[in-house]
C-alpha cells in the first residue's frame, strides 16, 4: 500500500469535539493519508481491537470516558506496539508522554499534523 | 484520704461535653493535630526557643512537648536524647488543666511523679517547670518545659517565670504561622490549577472555533481570507500562552513581541530592543495582534519577503504629565513598496493601533515601512 514517495498511513482520529475532528480528518486526508475516527478513548479501543490496519493514533487527551488520551497511549504502547501515538491538548505544558509518543499543543495547524504523519511515514 | 491527685487526669469527667460535642480532650487533640507538626523535622525557630529557655532559666534540659493520648513528642529539645516518651512517663501531661505555670521544685518529693521511671530512673530528673502551650482557642497541647536534674527549693525567679511563658506564647505564635503558611501555599497552588484549567478550557475553545471555521469556511475560494483568520488566531492563541505565564495578571512586552515575531521569522530577521516593561493583559494582547499585522504584511510584501530583509522592533517609555508608550516598527533591506498596504482589514488594525489609541504614525520611506504606534501607558498596562 504504497501512495508515491511515503506509505499510506492509516490514521485514527480520536476527539470527541466534531468540529475539531473534522478538521483533523480533512488534515490527514489533505496530507495524502486515510483517517479513521472515534469520540473517545474507549471507541478506540473498540477500533483497535476490531481492525488492524491502523498505523497512527492521534488523540486529544481530555475526553469524556473510562479512560483519556494518555491511558489510551499506555494500552496502546503495550497492546499495539507497533502503532504511533500523537497526542494534542489544550495544555501549555507538555504532560509525562509514554515514550516514542509525540504532542501537539492546541490549537493546531493542520500543516503540524501533517509533517508530523509524514516523519512517521518516511521512518 | 487519698493521696492520689485529680491532676493525674486530666480528662476528668466533671466537665460534661456539650450533646453532640467533642469532650475536652476530644477538643484538645483536634487542636493538637491540626496544626500538623507531629512527627516532623526539627525547625530552627522552635530550636531557638527551647536553647534560650534552658539558658535564661539556668537547666540543662529544654522541651516544647505536645502531649498526645498515648505519648509526649518534642518538637524541639535540648540536653535529652529521646524525643518522644510514652505518656506514663510525662510530667507535662500535669499541667494541661491549668493556663499557669506548672513547677515542681522536687520531683521525688511529690507524688504524682515519685513514681515516674524518668524520676526514678537514670535520668534522676529532679527538677521541672512548664508553661502551657495555650492556643488562640484556649485548648492546651503541651508545655514548653525546663528540667534540672537537681532539685531546686527556690523553683523560678519572677523573670524566669515570666520569660518561660513569654516563650510559650511564642511556640503558639510559630505553630500559627506555620498553619497560615501552609494555607497560603494551599491557596496559591489552588490558584495556579484554576489559571491552568483555566487556559487548558481556552486553548481547546479556540481549537474548537478554529475546526468550525475550517469547517464552515470549507466552500469559500477566497483561501487567503481563510487563512488570514487561522493565522489570527494562532497568534491570539500564542499570546494567551504569554499571559498564562504570570497568571494572566501581566506580560513582558519583551516576550510579547519575541512570541509574535517568532511566528513569522526566524529570529535573526528581527532586532527587539526596549527597556524592561510589563503590559495588562489588555494591552499584551493588542501588542500581539498589532505585531502580527504587521509582521504578516513584511512577510507578504515587505523586509520579511526577501533574504536579506530585517525588522527592526522598538520600544520607549516617555515619560511625563502622561507617561506614553511608543512602539516602533522599521524595516529595512526589503522590496521598494509603492504605496500604502490596501485598504483591508489589517490596515483597519493597524490604523487602531495600540488598544484602540489610534495614534499611529506610518512612513513609507526609501528605506522601508516605518510606523510609530503610541498609547497612555496607564491603557496598555491596566490589569
Amino acid at each position: 500500500m504504497l501512495s508515491g514517495r511515503s506509505k499510506q498511513l492509516k490514521v485514527l482520529v480520536v476527539e470527541d469535539e466534531v468540529f475539531v475532528r473534522l478538521m483533523a480528518v480533512d488534515a490527514i486526508e489533505e496530507a495524502g493519508f486515510c483517517a479513521v475516527e472515534a469520540s473517545d478513548a474507549d471507541e478506540a479501543i473498540t477500533v483497535l481491537e476490531d481492525r488492524s490496519d491502523i498505523d497512527v493514533v492521534f488523540s486529544d487527551i481530555k475526553m469524556p470516558g473510562s479512560i483519556d488520551g494518555l491511558a489510551l497511549a499506555d494500552a496502546i504502547k503495550h497492546r499495539w506496539p507497533h502503532i504511533f501515538t500523537i497526542l494534542t491538548s489544550g495544555h501549555l505544558t507538555m504532560p509525562d508522554l509514554p515514550p516514542g509518543t509525540t504532542f501537539l499543543q492546541k490549537p493546531y495547524r493542520a500543516t503540524w499534523l501533517a509533517s508530523s504523519l509524514e516523519a512517521i511515514a518516511n521512518a | 484520704m487519698t493521696m492520689t491527685s485529680p491532676l493525674l487526669m486530666p480528662d476528668q469527667p466533671a466537665a460534661p461535653s456539650p450533646p453532640g460535642g467533642l469532650s475536652n480532650e476530644a477538643r484538645r487533640l483536634a487542636a493538637l493535630s491540626g496544626y500538623a507538626i507531629l512527627d516532623t523535622p526539627p525547625e530552627q525557630h522552635f530550636d531557638d526557643i527551647v536553647h534560650v529557655a534552658a539558658h535564661v532559666c539556668n537547666t540543662p534540659i529544654a522541651l516544647v512537648s505536645l502531649v498526645e493520648q498515648d505519648r509526649q513528642w518534642f518538637k524541639a529539645r535540648v540536653g535529652i536524647e529521646a524525643s518522644e516518651t510514652p505518656i506514663s512517663q510525662s510530667v507535662c501531661s500535669l499541667g494541661l488543666c491549668s493556663n499557669d505555670l506548672l513547677i515542681i521544685p522536687d520531683l521525688t518529693a511529690d507524688s504524682r511523679t515519685v513514681d515516674n521511671t524518668l524520676v526514678s530512673g537514670e535520668a534522676n530528673l529532679r527538677f521541672y517547670a512548664g508553661a502551657p502551650l495555650v492556643t488562640p482557642t484556649g485548648e492546651i497541647i503541651g508545655m514548653l518545659c525546663v528540667i534540672d536534674v537537681a532539685p531546686r527549693r527556690e523553683g523560678l525567679t519572677s523573670e524566669q517565670k515570666m520569660v518561660l511563658q513569654a516563650l510559650a506564647r511564642q511556640v503558639i505564635v510559630q505553630l500559627e504561622l506555620r498553619l497560615a503558611v501552609d494555607a497560603m501555599q494551599k491557596l496559591e497552588t489552588e490558584r495556579r490549577l484554576l489559571n491552568e484549567e483555566m487556559s487548558h478550557r481556552l486553548k481547546n475553545t479556540l481549537a474548537l472555533v478554529q475546526g468550525m471555521a475550517n469547517q464552515t469556511l470549507k466552500g469559500v475560494t477566497e483561501r487567503d481570507a481563510v487563512t488570514a483568520f487561522e493565522n489570527r488566531l494562532m497568534a491570539l492563541s500564542s499570546a494567551h500562552d504569554i499571559l498564562l505565564q504570570d497568571s494572566w495578571t501581566s506580560a513582558h512586552l519583551l516576550h510579547v513581541v519575541e512570541g509574535g515575531m517568532a511566528l513569522h521569522a526566524p529570529r535573526n530577521r528581527f532586532v527587539i530592543e526596549g527597556p524592561d516593561m510589563t503590559l495588562g493583559p489588555r494591552g499584551a494582547l493588542s501588542v500581539a495582534m498589532l505585531l502580527h499585522e504587521l509582521a504578516t504584511n513584511a512577510v507578504k510584501h515587505g523586509a520579511l519577503s526577501v533574504a536579506t530583509g530585517s525588522v527592526h522592533v522598538g520600544w520607549q517609555i516617555e515619560r511625563g504629565d502622561s507617561p506614553t508608550l511608543h512602539l516602533h516598527w522599521r524595516e529595512r533591506g526589503g522590496p521598494t513598496i509603492e504605496g500604502p498596504a490596501s485598504g483591508g482589514f489589517g490596515s483597519k488594525l493597524i490604523a487602531m493601533g495600540l488598544c484602540g489609541a489610534r495614534k499611529v504614525n506610518e512612513t513609507l520611506g526609501t528605506l522601508g515601512y516605518e510606523a510609530v504606534f503610541s498609547a497612555p501607558l496607564s491603557r496598555v498596562q491596566e490589569s
